[in-house]
C-alpha cells in the first residue's frame, strides 16, 4: 500500500521511533500528541478510505467529499489533544467528517460559486466542455442513485467500490461482521442494478481519491515542507510503480544497502521536480488565475494576525487598562458600554462575551442573568459557552429558574454540542405553540448527523416533547430514506402523533421524491390549523412544486381529486416565483397550457402577494390578449383586485382603461366594491369619483352605498347629494344601504326621507331602516310597523323585522311572519321563522305552524330548513 | 554497490522527481479551474479577475481561519476583518455568521456604517432573488441609517416603490418603521411623511407624538390648526383631540365642530371623556346642543361611561332623553361597564335584574367584553378564559349568555381548539353558541374527518345539519377523493343521501376541469342523486349546464 511506504519514509527520517504502521489506533494518537507527525500520517493513511466515504456520502460530491476528507484530517491534527478516548479514534474522525460535511454544504450553498460556463474554463480545467458536463451529470446521477438507497447499504457500496476495500476491510471499517457486509453489498448491488449499477460502479472506481491525498494532508499539518512533499510524492509514485513490478525490487534493496546513495537519490529527485513541473506546464494553456478555493490541496490557514488592526490595538489597550483577569470583566464590559461608536461598541461587547465565556463562564452567566443583566447578551454567552463546554453550559442553563421560556433559543446548539442532554432540557421547557418548530429543527439536525442516535434519543423522551422530537427526526429521515421512514411511521399506534409523523415524513420525502410523497398525501388526515397552507397536501405541494414544478403540475392534472382547493393555494409561492422570473412568459404558459384550473387559486394568491410587484408587464400582457381569453381575464381581475387593496389610485387608473362595454360591467362593479376595502368614507369616495370616467362612477357609487358602514356614513347631507347624482333607475339599488346607515343614528329621520321617495325606492329604504333599527331596538321598530297601513311596505318591513329578530326572539319573529299578507313575501319569511323557533321550542313551534295553515310550498321549505 | 547500479538509481530518482513535478502540475490543472484566460477576456478582465481572485482568496483564507478559531479570537478575527472590509466584502463576511445573531448584528452594523445605500441595494437585490427579506439586517440598517442620514433613507425607500419583486406590504412595514423613528424627533415631519407614503396598514408607533404634545400641551392646538386634514388619520386626530382636551376641552370640541364629519368624530371621542371628568355639566350641555343626532350619539358613549361611574341611574336616564338611534340603546353598555369597573357582582345583579330582550343582551355583551378585554387570542390565558366562562354560566338567561359568547368565540377559542373541545364536552356546553360547534366540527374534520363524521351525533340536534355540512366541506376542501370515497361507501339510507348531495354540491365549485373529472368518476348509480344536488345548488346557469353535461 502506498501509505505504508510513506510511513516507511518517515520511519527512516525518525530512526529512534517504533514503526508506526504496527501501532494500534490509541498508540498512534499518543504518538501524534507527542509530536510525531509520521504517526498522524499513518492515521491519515489508515482512515482515509473511511473518512472519504463518509464525506462523500454526506456531501454527495466526489470532489467535495475529498475536500472535506482533507479538512477532516487537518482539523483532527489540530484537535488531536482534545480526543478523550484515543481508542475511539475511528468514531471521532467520522464525527468530524460529518460535521465538516454539513459546514461544507452550508458554505457551498452560501458561496453560490459560479459554475464553469465558458469553453475556456473547461479547457483550463483539463476537460472538454462535453466531457465536463458529462462528468458532472454522471456524478450527479451516481449520487442521486446512491441517495435513493438506505444508508445501511450506501456506505458499504461506497467503501467497496470507491475505496477499493475488500468485504473484510469494509466490515472492519464499519464494525460489522463480514457476512453482514457481503449481504449488504449484494443487496445494495441488486438495488442499484435495477437502475444503473454499471455506471455507478464504474464512476466510483474511476474517482478513487488522488494519490496526493495523504501528502496534501501531510503538508497541511507540517509533516512535510513543500519540496519534501513533492519529493515524497515522487518517491511514493515511484514506489507504487515499483511495488507493481518485480524489476524495481533490486533498486529498493540497493537503496537500503546504502544510506548515502539513498540521500543522493532523494536529492536528485527533489531537484528534478521543477523540471517535471515545468514540462507539464508547457502542455497547458496559459492559465493566469487559479481559483484557490476550488483546489483540493488547500494550504493550511495562517494564524490570524491582528498586528495592523487599530481596533485590536484599542481592544488591547482596554484590556491593559483593566487587567487581563476574569475579575476585571465587569469593569471592561462597562468600559465598552461607554464607547460612542456603535460598531465598536457592539463588536467589542460581543468579543468580550466570547472571552468571558472562555475565561470564567460561570461568573459571566451570573452577571448576564442576574439583576440588570441582558437577555440578548445572555443568549450570546450561552451560545459561546455551548461551543466551548457544552456540558457545563447546559448545567448552568438548567440551574437558573424562571428562564425556561428561553430554552428553545438553544435547542439547536445543544443538539450540535451536547445532543444527549437535549431531552433533559426539553423536559423543563414550557409547552410551545405548534408554529414554533425549534425542537423539531434541533432533532432534524441531530438526525442529519446521526439518524440512529437521534431516533433513539427522541423515542426515549417521555411526555409531549416525544412527538415533537420525532417530528424532526422523521422529516430528516424521510429526506434520506422516505420509504423506510414511512414504514416506521405507519407502524406506530394510530393517533394524532402518528398522523403528524406521517406528515413530517411526507414533507421530508417530497424534497427527494415529490411524486412519491404526493401519491401518499391522502394516507393521513389533512390536519392543519387556521392557516390555509398548513394541511398535509399544502405542506407537501409547496415543497414538491419547488423541487419540480412541472412534475407536480402534471401530477395534479392526473389526480384531480387528490388535493382540494384549499391546499392548492399553497402553490401560490412557487407561482409567484415564476411570475417574478418572467411575468409575460409565465402568463403565456398559463394561457397555452390547460392546467385544468389547478393553478387558479395559486395564481390569485400570487398576484395578491409578491407577484403583484410585476404588475406593469402583466397588465401589458393582459391588454395584448383578446378580451375573451380566460387566462387574461383571470389575471386582469386579480391585478385589479390587488391594486384596489394596495393602491386604489392604480386600480382607478386601470379601471379607466377598461372599455365601456357590458362585458366589463360585472368586473367594474366587483372592483368598485373591492375599492371600498380601504374603509372608504364618503369624502374619500368623492376623491375617487372625481378621478373616475363617467361610465364608472355609477359602479363606484353603488358599491359605496351597498358597503356603507356607520363610520363611513357620518355625513348624511353629503351622502344624499351622492344619492341624487345617481341615475334614477339605479337609486332603488342603493336606497336600502343609505337608509340602513341613517337609521343607525336617527331612524325617524330616515323614515321621513323614505317617505319622499318613489315606490320602489321607498320599499328598499323601508327594508333598510327596519333591518338596522331592529338590531338595536326591535321594540320601537315593531311599534312603527304596527302603525303602518296594510300593503307592500308593511309586508316588506315585517319580513325584514322577522328575519332580523328570528334568532334572539324566535316566537315574536314567527308572529310577524304570519302577519304578512302577500303570499309570496310570507312564503319567503314564514319557513325560516318557523325553523328558528323550532330549534328553540319544537313542540310550540310545530303547533303554531299547523295553526297557521301553511301552503304546501311553505311546508316543504320549512321542512328543508329543519332537515334537508 | 556497483557504479552502474548507483547511476541507475540516480537516473531513476531524476525520472521520479520529474514525474512528480509533472504529476503535481497535472493534479493542479485538473482540479483547479481557471477563471479566465488572457486570450479570451483580455488584460483588463484579467486584472479585474485577479483582484476578484485575490479578494476571494483572502475571503477563503479568512473563512478557513474563522472555522479553525473560536471564542474571543474568532470575534477579533471578524472584527478586524470588518474593520478592513469594504462594503462589497460584507455579504461574504456575513456568510460566515451562519445564522449567529450576534455576529449578524455586529457585521451589519459595520456595513450600515460603511455604505448604507450599498447595503440597502444589496439586501433588496438578495430579497428579489431569494424572495426572502432578512429582518435582522434590515432592522439594523434602518436603525443605523436613520441615525446618520434620515433623508437618504427616506429617499431610498421612496425610490423602491413599484420595484419588481418587492412586496408592497413589506415596503409599507419598513416605511412605517422609519416614520415611527422620525416621530421620536420630529412628529410633524413624521406625519407629513406618513401621508406622503400613504401608510395605512402598518401604522407607526404614535406614542412619541402623544409624549411630544404632553411635554407642551399648547402644541395640540397648534398642530390641530396647522395640520392638513388629509394628512392626519383618525388615530392622529384622536391623540391631538385628547391632548388638547386636557388643557381646554371646550376649545378643542369647538374646533372639532368645524372639521369634516369623519375627522370631527375622531377628534372629539376622547376629548369629551376628559371634559366630562373635569366638568360634567358643561360637557352634557355641549352634547345636548349638537344638532347632528349621529354626532350626539357618538359623544354620548364616553360621557355616560364617565358619568355612570358616579351616578349610573342619572346617566342612563339622560341618555334615554337626549340620544337617538343605536347610541341610545347602547348607552346601557356604558352604564354596565362603569358599574363593573366598581364591582362585578353589582354589575351582574344589574344585568340579572333586566327584563329579557335586547337591552339585557347588550348589557351581557358589554360585561363579557369587559371580562375578556385583555384576552390575547394569540397567547391565550386559560385561567382568564375559564373565569369569563364561569361567570357567563352563572347567568340565568342562558340564551343571552350564548349570544354574548358567540361574539367572543373567535377571541376565546380560535387559536385553541383543545380548549374549544374541552368546553363543548364540559358542564357549560349548554351556553355554547352554534359557531363554536361548527368550529369544533371543522377542527375535527382536519384531524380525523372520518371519525368526525362518526362523532357528529354528539352535536346538539339543532346544529347537526350544519355540523355535517362543515365536516364534509372541510374534508372536501383538502382531500376530495378521500371524502367522496368515504361517503360513497356509506350504507344506503338518508345519511348517505344527505352526505352525497353535500359532496356533489361541493364538487360543483371546483375548477371546471377538475369538477368535471370528479363528477365523471362518481359511481353510475349515484349520478341521478348528483344531478339532483347540482340542480338545486345555487350556481350560474352556464356552470350548472356544464356540470350536468359531465354527469350525463
Amino acid at each position: 500500500m502506498i501509505q505504508v511506504r510513506i510511513m516507511s519514509l518517515f520511519s527512516r527520517r525518525s530512526p529512534s521511533a517504533s514503526p508506526v504502521s504496527a501501532m494500534t489506533d490509541a498508540a498512534l494518537v499518543a504518538a501524534a500528541r507527542g509530536g510525531r507527525k509520521e504517526a498522524f500520517v499513518e492515521i491519515v493513511a489508515r482512515f482515509q478510505p473511511l473518512v472519504c466515504a463518509v464525506a462523500y456520502q454526506r456531501t454527495g460530491s466526489l470532489q467535495s467529499g475529498e475536500d472535506v476528507a482533507q479538512e477532516t484530517f487537518v482539523t483532527a491534527w489540530r484537535k488531536i489533544g482534545e480526543l478523550r478516548e484515543p481508542e475511539k479514534l475511528r468514531a471521532w474522525l467520522v464525527r468530524i467528517a460529518g460535521a465538516l460535511a454539513v459546514d461544507h454544504l452550508r458554505r457551498d450553498k452560501a458561496s453560490r460559486r459560479e459554475p464553469l460556463t465558458d469553453e475556456a474554463d473547461f479547457a483550463a480545467a483539463g476537460m472538454l466542455p462535453d466531457e465536463a458536463a458529462a462528468a458532472h451529470d454522471e456524478e450527479a446521477l451516481v449520487w442521486s442513485t446512491l441517495e435513493s438507497l438506505p444508508e445501511s447499504y450506501r456506505l458499504p457500496l461506497i467503501l467497496h467500490y470507491r475505496e477499493g476495500q475488500s468485504a473484510a476491510q469494509v466490515a472492519e471499517a464499519l464494525e460489522l461482521s463480514e457476512d453482514a457486509v457481503k449481504q449488504r453489498l449484494s443487496r445494495g448491488r441488486d438495488m442499484l442494478r435495477e437502475k444503473l449499477s454499471g455506471l455507478v460502479e464504474g464512476v466510483l472506481r474511476r474517482r478513487v481519491p488522488s494519490t496526493v491525498f495523504v501528502l496534501t494532508v501531510a503538508a497541511a499539518i507540517g509533516a512535510l515542507t513543500a519540496p519534501a512533499v513533492v519529493a515524497a510524492g515522487a518517491f511514493t509514485a515511484g514506489a507504487t510503480a515499483a511495488a507493481a513490478s518485480s524489476t524495481t525490487a533490486p533498486v529498493l534493496t540497493a537503496m537500503k544497502a546504502s544510506k548515502a546513495t539513498l540521500a543522493a537519490a532523494a536529492a536528485i529527485a527533489v531537484v528534478s521536480v521543477p523540471a517535471g513541473y515545468a514540462v507539464r506546464g508547457w502542455q497547458e494553456p496559459p492559465a493566469v488565475l487559479v481559483n484557490a478555493g476550488v483546489a483540493p490541496a488547500k494550504p493550511a490557514p495562517k494564524k490570524p494576525d491582528f498586528s495592523e488592526s487599530a481596533l485590536y490595538a484599542e481592544w488591547r489597550r482596554l484590556h491593559e487598562e483593566h487587567q487581563p483577569v476574569p475579575q476585571a470583566m465587569p469593569a471592561l464590559y462597562a468600559a465598552i458600554a461607554g464607547l460612542n461608536d456603535p460598531f465598536r461598541r457592539r463588536a467589542f461587547r460581543s468579543a468580550l462575551i466570547a472571552e468571558w465565556a472562555e475565561t470564567d463562564p460561570q461568573a459571566a452567566w451570573k452577571f448576564f442573568t442576574g439583576p440588570g443583566g441582558s437577555v440578548e447578551r445572555s443568549y450570546q454567552l450561552m451560545h459561546e459557552w455551548l461551543t466551548l463546554d457544552a456540558q457545563a453550559a447546559v448545567t448552568a442553563l438548567l440551574s437558573v429558574t424562571g428562564r425556561e421560556a428561553s430554552y428553545p433559543e438553544f435547542f439547536k446548539d445543544i443538539s450540535r454540542h451536547a445532543p444527549e442532554r437535549l431531552p433533559e432540557v426539553l423536559a423543563k421547557s414550557p409547552k410551545s405553540q405548534a408554529w414554533d418548530t425549534r425542537a423539531e429543527d434541533a432533532f432534524a439536525l441531530m438526525a442529519e448527523k446521526d439518524l440512529g442516535f437521534a431516533r433513539a434519543t427522541a423515542e426515549g423522551i417521555a411526555g409531549p416533547w416525544r412527538e415533537r422530537a420525532l417530528n424532526g427526526v422523521m422529516r430528516e429521515w424521510a429526506e434520506k430514506d422516505g420509504p423506510a421512514a414511512m414504514a416506521w411511521a405507519q407502524s406506530q399506534p394510530e393517533g394524532a402523533a402518528r398522523d403528524e409523523w406521517i406528515r413530517q415524513t411526507l414533507t421530508g420525502w417530497a424534497k427527494q421524491d415529490p411524486i412519491a410523497a404526493l401519491d401518499r398525501v391522502d394516507q393521513v388526515p389533512p390536519g392543519g390549523n387556521e392557516n390555509s397552507s398548513s394541511d398535509t397536501a399544502s405542506r407537501v405541494l409547496g415543497i414538491a412544486a419547488e423541487r419540480d414544478f412541472d412534475a407536480t403540475l402534471r401530477w395534479l392534472q392526473e389526480h384531480p381529486g387528490k388535493v382540494g382547493s384549499q391546499s392548492l393555494t399553497a402553490l401560490g409561492n412557487v407561482v409567484a416565483s415564476h411570475f417574478l422570473a418572467d411575468p409575460a412568459g409565465f402568463a403565456e404558459f398559463l394561457r397555452s397550457n390547460d392546467t385544468g384550473g389547478v393553478l387558479k387559486s395559486a395564481v390569485q394568491s400570487a398576484l395578491l402577494n409578491d407577484a403583484y410587484s410585476c404588475k406593469a408587464p402583466l397588465w401589458e400582457w393582459v391588454n395584448r390578449q383578446p378580451a375573451s381569453d380566460p387566462t387574461a381575464k383571470d389575471i386582469r381581475e386579480h391585478l385589479l383586485r390587488s391594486a384596489a387593496w394596495y393602491e386604489p389610485e392604480q386600480a382607478l387608473k386601470w379601471m379607466a382603461e377598461l372599455p365601456d362595454s357590458p362585458e366589463f360591467a360585472p368586473l367594474t362593479l366587483s372592483i368598485a366594491e373591492s375599492l371600498q376595502n380601504k374603509g372608504t368614507d364618503i369624502s374619500h369616495q368623492t376623491e375617487m369619483l372625481a378621478a373616475m370616467p363617467a361610465h364608472l362612477r355609477t359602479a363606484l357609487l353603488r358599491s359605496g352605498f351597498a358597503l356603507m358602514r356607520p363610520e363611513t356614513a357620518r355625513d348624511i347631507p353629503h351622502a344624499l347629494t351622492q344619492y341624487n347624482a345617481l341615475p334614477v333607475g339605479e337609486r332603488s339599488l342603493v336606497a336600502g344601504g343609505l337608509a340602513s346607515q341613517w337609521a343607525h343614528d336617527d331612524p325617524e329621520a330616515a323614515i321621513a326621507w323614505a317617505a319622499t321617495l318613489s315606490a320602489d325606492e321607498r320599499l328598499k329604504a323601508t327594508e333598510g331602516v327596519v333591518g338596522s333599527w331592529a338590531t338595536y331596538d326591535s321594540m320601537a321598530a315593531s311599534q312603527w310597523i304596527t302603525e303602518l297601513p296594510p300593503g307592500a311596505e308593511r309586508d316588506a318591513a315585517a319580513k325584514v323585522l322577522s328575519m332580523s329578530i328570528s334568532e334572539a326572539e324566535p316566537e315574536s319573529a314567527w308572529r310577524w311572519s304570519v302577519s304578512i299578507q302577500d303570499p309570496a313575501v310570507r312564503a319567503e319569511t314564514l319557513p325560516w321563522a318557523y325553523a328558528q323557533w323550532h330549534r328553540r321550542d319544537p313542540a310550540a313551534a310545530a303547533q303554531a305552524f299547523e295553526e297557521a295553515n301553511p301552503t304546501p310550498a311553505e311546508r316543504e321549505a320549512a321542512l328543508k330548513f329543519i332537515k334537508p | 554497490m556497483k557504479r552502474s547500479a548507483r547511476i541507475l538509481i540516480c537516473l531513476g530518482a531524476m525520472t521520479v522527481g520529474a514525474l512528480a513535478g509533472w504529476l503535481l502540475r497535472s493534479s493542479r490543472a485538473a482540479t483547479a479551474p481557471v477563471i479566465s484566460s488572457p486570450d479570451k477576456t483580455g488584460a483588463a478582465a484579467a486584472s479585474t479577475a485577479a483582484r476578484r481572485s485575490q479578494a476571494q482568496s483572502a475571503a477563503e483564507e479568512l473563512a478557513a481561519q474563522f472555522h479553525l478559531t473560536k471564542g474571543a479570537e474568532r470575534w477579533l478575527l471578524l472584527i478586524t476583518a470588518a474593520e478592513k472590509a469594504r462594503a462589497a466584502d460584507m455579504p461574504r463576511l456575513l456568510d460566515l455568521a451562519d445564522g449567529n445573531e450576534a455576529i449578524v448584528r455586529m457585521l451589519s452594523t459595520r456595513w450600515a456604517e460603511l455604505s448604507p445605500r450599498h447595503m440597502f441595494d444589496s439586501l433588496l437585490a438578495r430579497m428579489v432573488e431569494d424572495r426572502r427579506g432578512d429582518s435582522t439586517l434590515f432592522e439594523v440598517l434602518l436603525t443605523e441609517w436613520m441615525k446618520r442620514d434620515p433623508s437618504a433613507l427616506i429617499a431610498a425607500l421612496s425610490d423602491t416603490s413599484g420595484r419588481p419583486g418587492i412586496n408592497h406590504l413589506w415596503l409599507e412595514q419598513q416605511r412605517g418603521y422609519v416614520v415611527s423613528q422620525l416621530m421620536k424627533t420630529d412628529p410633524v415631519a413624521a406625519l407629513a411623511q406618513m401621508a406622503a407614503w400613504g401608510i395605512n396598514r402598518h401604522r407607526p408607533d404614535l406614542r412619541p407624538l402623544e409624549k411630544w404634545i404632553a411635554d407642551n400641551p399648547g402644541r395640540a392646538s397648534t398642530l390641530a390648526t396647522s395640520i392638513d386634514a388629509t394628512v392626519a388619520n383618525e388615530e392622529v386626530l384622536r391623540i391631538i383631540g385628547k391632548a388638547w382636551a386636557q388643557t381646554d376641552p371646550a376649545a378643542a370640541l369647538a374646533f372639532a365642530s368645524n372639521l369634516p364629519a369623519a375627522q370631527r368624530y375622531a377628534f372629539s371621542g376622547s376629548a369629551i371623556s376628559d371634559w366630562a371628568k373635569q366638568d360634567l355639566k358643561a360637557a352634557t350641555a355641549f352634547i345636548a346642543a349638537q344638532n347632528d343626532p349621529g354626532y350626539r350619539g357618538h359623544l354620548a358613549g364616553p360621557l355616560i361611561e364617565a358619568w355612570a361611574a358616579g351616578d349610573p341611574g342619572a346617566a342612563f336616564a339622560w341618555s334615554q332623553e337626549n340620544v337617538k338611534g343605536a347610541a341610545r340603546a347602547q348607552s346601557i353598555n356604558s352604564v354596565v361597564k362603569a358599574v363593573a369597573a366598581r364591582s362585578m357582582d353589582e354589575a351582574t345583579a344589574l344585568v340579572n335584574g333586566l327584563e329579557t330582550g335586547q337591552t339585557k343582551q347588550l348589557a351581557v355583551n358589554a360585561l363579557l367584553e369587559t371580562l375578556v378585554k385583555n384576552f390575547d387570542p394569540f397567547r391565550p390565558d386559560p385561567a382568564a378564559r375559564d373565569a369569563a366562562l364561569a361567570w357567563l354560566s352563572t347567568l340565568a338567561d342562558k340564551e343571552a349568555a350564548k349570544q354574548a359568547l358567540e361574539k367572543s368565540t373567535w377571541k376565546l377559542f380560535n387559536n385553541d381548539p383543545d380548549a374549544a373541545r374541552a368546553f363543548l364536552s364540559g358542564p357549560h356546553a349548554d351556553i355554547a353558541p352554534a359557531a363554536l360547534w361548527f368550529k369544533a366540527a371543522s377542527e375535527m374534520a382536519k384531524q380525523n374527518p372520518a371519525s368526525a363524521m362518526e362523532s357528529l351525533p354528539g352535536v346538539p340536534a339543532e346544529h347537526q345539519q350544519q355540523a355535517t355540512s362543515t365536516v364534509l366541506n372541510t374534508w372536501m376542501s383538502m382531500q376530495p377523493d378521500a371524502a367522496t370515497a368515504w361517503v360513497v361507501n356509506l350504507p344506503a339510507g338518508e345519511r348517505r343521501t344527505t352526505a352525497f348531495k353535500e359532496i356533489a354540491r361541493s364538487i360543483a365549485w371546483f375548477p371546471d376541469a377538475q369538477a368535471a373529472r370528479m363528477l365523471e368518476a362518481l359511481p353510475a348509480a349515484d349520478r341521478p342523486l348528483a344531478r339532483e344536488a347540482i340542480h338545486s345548488a345555487t350556481l350560474p346557469p352556464e356552470r350548472r349546464a356544464r356540470l350536468l353535461e359531465a354527469l350525463r
